[in-house]
């Protein structure tokens, strides 16, 4: 069968789903990335996850409603993903990966079309669901779960030119330097923290000292 | 100046009338009894939030209240025995046994030290009508047996357990059996044998509660002969038992011999209830596990086949004051004919009424020198919906009695647990009128909803109460809301289902044509 490649970019994404082993590369090959399309889909993605706590039915929700605070889904989820994609450059420019940052960041939003429909359709599914029904929730979300990672591994391998086994070695990396890169954050945060503490303290000293 | 004047005047006819408004709410605010402790409850989320007390202080008695000579000292444990209307205290510090009944009266009063072997007594003919005393008593325990009373004391300092009989209720009790450190092998001869608390079952089994025993309690069979130890708890997952578990593979068998062995926690006290089931408690801070068991005959834990085992008994929380862990340390639990559960705290000094199902009732009591306050209680022990506690240090016997917002929620609590859902709505109504945090009535409430057919309103009450409870509504209501709108379900059905044939049709068409088109350009 012959596909017409010509794709406008949202239609792309939709593509790579049915196509879940060949379609980065066609992605690769008609240089079909679109950076607005990724951005929406993280925004999505955030937008689905603050949802998901909030919206799930009672009988499946464990979330801690009663102090809603949208930083550690933002952290989750946003900031988590650009992490990833930062933590996976650095890693790949060093052994032979063709991907620019750029792109590793459009493959790996559109890989995360699976795991963010799956989150929307169990957020509207356990308001209909009972317990005894939930076999129905973990398959949806077993589903979602494994084709994204199909689909991230079919990324990394199509954007940087991998094989198999180099592309998986290359993720279990990128999970290392994203948990280096975030220690040093926080021993950043912690240090210019002190260091404010530190000046904070120079200036009312200073303070007391004039008046 | 004028204007100065009159507001002088309007100044003191209001101080006056601010003065007797004060006064008239001070009068009435006296006349409310107001306890020396806050009531709690536990919210969804397990965080502490008001309540309604459910107790409160009825009298408290001391021994000079019972026209006792030298007073209560250090009293270890209290038992009712409903049949004669009779009250148990082991006097422990004075080494006898008071026993009183529910007036508290100095006539009503009699002391017993010194205890006879009876004529009945089996195990040396040569000790009858001689005569002896008991030695720090620490527990006790009365029970109707083919219809003879029996009294045992667990008689702590001098290692045995005395069965009592008497000839009638005013005479003296005269032992006719002496349960001792047994001599089977299968007794460590190493452990001492202090018997702390005492239990015996309908068929004349005796339970004895030792705590340097961990095995369980020590079982004697009716005639003194030792069968084997009886409903240990499980041992504490840990991390030398996780240790263990690893380097069992690893050493050998002679290695592992010098190892520390897990063992479980023993438990401090227990009860039996009118069905002959056993509850036991464990005091020590670093048991999680096992708390509160409720144990059948065979000594298998109920709670466990029920799925509650891991349930948390007591306080929920654990408060540090300066570094020091105020972790809730059960040390006596009873049971009333419903089968609610009373477990008393010594860390807190509160009890926790909870129901046979394990549903949190009432949290009341606490530490302190005021009345309805404790210093170190030691025993608890429930009669006709009131509530005995013993305190050692204090020397004194607390009794609590319903408010009646207690009685209201035991009113509720029997309809619900005898499944008359329908029947307590009322009385939860009012419930939660005059406490709109109290747990169980939401639960309750939901029930009854669900009872009457009103899914929507049960749902209500189940959120953030009860999952299995919504569950449980949630089926009906999803049934009830697709019956009731079938017409409307149907037709979204069929419309969906024709406007996708439709448009799969015109797809196809248009693909048709757009080949012809293309065809024909070719061409």
């Amino acid at each position: 069968m012959v596909y017409d490649l010509n794709l406008p970019a949202w239609k792309w994404p939709f593509y790579i789903l049915k196509h879940p082993l060949e379609g980065f590369e066609d992605l690769r090959w008609k240089k079909g990335y679109n950076m607005k399309v990724a951005l929406i889909i993280v925004l999505l993605f955030f937008i689905v996850t603050v949802c998901e706590s909030i919206m799930t039915g009672f009988i499946y929700n464990t979330a801690y409603v009663r102090v809603f605070n949208v930083v550690p889904y933002f952290s989750s989820t946003i900031l988590l993903f650009f992490v990833w994609v930062v933590g996976n450059w650095s890693l790949c420019t060093l052994f032979n990966g063709e991907g620019s940052m750029r792109n590793i960041c459009v493959v790996s939003a559109y890989a995360l079309i699976p795991y963010i429909a799956s989150m929307a359709i169990n957020t509207a599914a356990t308001n209909v669901l009972l317990w005894t029904e939930r076999g129905f929730v973990w398959f949806i979300m077993y589903l979602g779960i494994g084709w994204s990672f199909i689909l991230m591994t079919a990324a990394m391998k199509a954007v940087h030119q991998y094989s198999v086994p180099k592309t998986l070695l290359a993720m279990v990396f990128t999970v290392v330097a994203m948990v280096i890169m975030l220690f040093i954050v926080i021993l950043l945060v912690a240090l210019f923290q002190q260091i404010f503490v530190f000046l904070y303290t120079i200036y009312t000293e200073v303070l007391y000292r004039i008046s | 100046m004028q204007n100065l004047r009159i507001n002088k005047k309007k100044i003191a006819r209001f101080m006056a009338v601010f003065l007797i408004a004060v006064i008239v709410v001070g009068f009435t605010m006296t006349s409310v009894a107001d306890e020396p402790y806050i009531a709690f409850d536990y919210d969804w989320w397990w965080e502490t939030i008001p309540a309604q007390n459910g107790y409160i202080v009825d009298r408290v008695v001391t021994g000079a209240d019972l026209g006792l000579a030298g007073g209560l000292r250090n009293p270890a444990d209290v038992f009712i025995y409903p049949n004669t209307g009779e009250v148990f205290i082991v006097d422990s510090g004075n080494n006898r046994i008071v026993i009183t009944d529910y007036s508290f009266n100095k006539e009503n009063t009699k002391v017993q030290s010194v205890f006879e072997y009876g004529e009945n007594y089996r195990l040396d003919p040569q000790k009858i009508g001689t005569k002896t005393t008991l030695n720090r008593p620490q527990g006790i325990h009365v029970m109707n047996m083919r219809g003879e009373t029996r009294l045992y004391i667990a008689d702590h300092d001098n290692g045995r357990v005395i069965a009592c009989y008497r000839d009638d209720v005013d005479s003296e009790w005269k032992i006719w059996m002496e349960y001792t450190r047994p001599a089977s092998h299968l007794y460590d001869q190493a452990v001492t044998f202090h018997p702390k608390k005492v239990v015996a079952d309908n068929a004349g089994n005796v339970y004895i509660c030792i705590k340097s025993i961990t095995r369980g309690a020590v079982m004697f069979e009716e005639g003194g002969s030792f069968s084997g130890y009886y409903g240990a708890n499980r041992v504490e997952r840990n991390f030398n038992a996780m240790l263990n578990y690893f380097l069992k593979y690893i050493l050998t068998p002679e290695q592992m011999e010098q190892r520390v062995r897990p063992v479980p926690v023993e438990f401090s006290n227990f009860t039996i209830d009118n069905d002959g089931f056993i509850y036991t408690v464990t005091e020590a801070r670093s048991a999680r596990l096992d708390v509160l068991k409720k144990l059948d005959p065979a000594g298998r834990n109920v709670f466990e086949q029920q799925g509650y085992d891991e349930m948390i008994w007591g306080a929920f929380h654990t408060p540090y004051v300066n570094g020091i862990s105020y972790r809730s340390s059960i040390i006596d639990v009873s049971v009333d004919d419903k089968g609610n559960i009373f477990l008393m705290d010594f860390r807190s000094g509160k009890i926790f009424q909870y129901d046979y199902e394990g549903s949190l009732m009432f949290i009341f009591g606490g530490k302190g020198e005021q009345k309805g306050l404790f210093n170190t209680p030691s025993a608890i022990e429930t009669h006709d919906e009131k509530v005995y506690i013993l305190d050692s240090v204090k020397n004194s016997l607390t009794v609590y009695k319903l408010t009646e917002f207690g009685e209201l929620v035991n009113e509720a609590m029997e309809l619900f647990n005898r499944g008359l859902y329908a029947e307590a709505k009322e009385p939860w109504e009012e419930i939660l009128r005059r406490d709109a945090n109290y747990y169980m009535a939401y639960i309750g409430m939901g029930n009854a909803m669900l009872s009457l057919g009103e899914f929507e309103e049960s749902l209500s009450y189940f959120y953030m109460h009860s999952r299995g409870g919504y569950n449980r509504a949630f089926k009906d209501f999803r049934i009830d809301y697709i019956r009731k709108n079938f017409d409307a379900f149907t037709a979204i059905a069929i419309t969906v289902t024709v406007l996708a044939v439709g448009l799969n049709i015109f797809m196809k068409y248009r693909k048709k044509k757009k080949a012809k088109a293309d065809t024909s350009s070719k061409g």
